[in-house]
């Protein structure tokens, strides 16, 4: 069974989904860290107001 | 002490005095027995016996302790806020719910003899095990319909939140009933089926005796 | 930027180490589960990141009764929510895997039957959630009843299963094999595979905290 050609195929598909999934959690954290520094910010000026 | 007696006299009285609660549950136990009658005839096998004594016994509980805490409205949750300990309050509501579930199932297993007959079980399993799960069930659902009262559509949400609750309880029950069916069981094995039982009546308890005060105040 | 974000990528790595790995390392030949074993790296890790996110879930409704805050109530319902989905992928690599070596996608198993149920509990303390409108009363009265389910959990998955006569699960009932039996090389997999998951278990609560946080507007250093 292992050495077969679609053995590999089957772990490179699964590999490149879950480096997809990875990639997808990666940008959502990075998109609410902005948000919370925007956030953060506005908070700041409404408190200096 | 005093308090607790005293809610449970209350309890008992609010009973007496409303009776069509207790007499519907009664006649829907009734009603239950008699379409089992109706669908099985009276031959039945020990532990369709077994298992169907159960779910009705777990039905009449549902509808007997659902409306313990959900008939209280808020203002007169506030006046025994007021003058009680919620100590009190939830262990005066499990008393008379396990008192009453006791009742209920004596009742019922009269009824259903009655009608479907009786298996030779071991007693020295079967009856503790009937009362201290009757017990425990009662406990549960007790806070279970505290919990229920404090949302919106408590009906539904009595029967989806209780269920899982109950469940292990009502597990290990028909496992006792249906090892109460093989004629004589040792005495070992008798002690640790009501221990297990015994002991998740006991978590519930100390449980609901902590959690309940959360639940109580506004 | 790389700061805060390293356990994050290390559980990442572990996974896909463990999918790579899991998939081309030499497994026992053992009688009827033969290759299929190399689930037990997907389907426990499922069960071993459900275990933890449902402890955080208890850990923090006892905070939320002792102190009130709002923010440990995000992370205790944040935290059921994840529990929710990985035992749901727990259910389902367990279906695959039962098809294919007990031969039904279902079976009368205590452990399935204490899976399914517990499964049920955390559904309804989702249910219980959506029916309370005011915040904090929400988040006592779920509080409550997670603890309630948290305890049907220990009593489904760790004691019923070891009180039950037969079952197909190792280490429980009348089965004989245990995790001790795993094999070494086996291990090597299975660790990182959990460790990898749980990691990654935190990174989603921690996501699906922050924004909660954010539409509720629930200041988090409070």
């Amino acid at each position: 069974m292992i050495g077969d050609d679609k053995f590999f195929v089957v772990i490179i598909v699964m590999s490149i989904i879950f480096a997809g999934l990875g990639f997808y959690l990666f940008t959502i954290d990075r998109k609410l860290s902005k948000i919370e520094k925007k956030q953060k910010e506005l908070t700041e000026k409404n408190n200096a107001e | 002490m005093k308090e607790i007696t005293e809610l449970i006299r209350k309890d008992f009285l609010l009973e007496l005095r409303q009776r069509y609660a207790i007499n519907g549950i009664l006649l829907y136990v009734f009603s239950t027995i008699f379409v089992v009658q109706l669908c099985f005839g009276r031959v039945i096998d020990d532990k369709t016996w077994v298992a169907l004594f159960w779910i009705i016994l777990l039905f009449a509980a549902f509808n007997a302790v659902s409306k313990s805490f959900i008939q209280e409205n808020s203002s007169r949750r506030l006046y025994y806020y007021m003058i009680a300990s919620p100590v009190s309050v939830i262990l005066s509501k499990m008393v008379y719910n396990a008192f009453l579930m006791v009742l209920l199932g004596s009742l019922s297993l009269l009824l259903y003899t009655v009608f479907m007959g009786f298996p030779a079980f071991d007693m020295r399993l079967f009856i503790p095990a009937f009362l201290l799960g009757s017990i425990g069930i009662a406990a549960a659902l007790t806070m279970v319909s505290a919990i229920a009262s404090r949302s919106g559509n408590n009906a539904a949400l009595m029967a989806i939140l209780g269920f899982p609750v109950v469940l292990p309880l009502l597990l290990i029950l028909v496992k006792a009933s249906q090892t109460a069916l093989n004629g004589p069981v040792d005495d070992l094995k008798i002690l640790s089926m009501l221990a297990s039982v015994l002991l998740i009546d006991t978590v519930v308890l100390i449980l609901a005796v902590i959690l309940f005060p959360y639940l109580w105040r506004d | 930027m790389i700061k805060g974000m390293w356990w994050k990528i290390a559980g990442l790595v572990l996974i896909l180490y463990s999918i790579i790995a899991g998939l081309t390392i030499d497994v026992p030949a053992l009688p009827v589960i033969h290759q299929t074993i190399r689930n037990l790296f997907y389907h426990v890790s499922m069960w071993f990141a459900m275990f933890v996110m449902l402890g955080t879930s208890l850990v923090f409704s006892i905070k939320y009764l002792s102190g009130f805050k709002l923010k440990d109530d995000l992370m205790a319902s944040g935290a059921v929510y994840t529990g929710i989905f990985f035992g749901t992928l727990g259910l389902l690599t367990g279906m695959i895997w039962a098809k294919f070596t007990w031969g039904d996608f279902w079976t009368n198993d205590p452990q399935l039957n204490g899976a399914a149920v517990s499964m049920m509990a955390y559904l309804a303390y989702a249910i219980l959630r959506g029916s309370i409108d005011e915040a904090a009363m929400r988040a006592r009265i779920s509080a409550v009843y997670n603890i309630f389910a948290f305890m049907l959990l220990v009593i489904f998955l760790g004691v019923l299963p070891r009180l039950a006569d037969s079952s197909l699960h190792p280490g429980k009932g009348g089965n004989s094999s245990t995790m001790e039996g795993l094999d070494p090389t086996m291990r090597l997999v299975f660790y990182p595979a959990a460790l990898g998951w749980i990691l990654v278990a935190f990174w989603l609560l921690q996501i699906h905290k922050r924004k909660r946080a954010l539409i509720q507007g629930v200041n988090l250093n409070k």
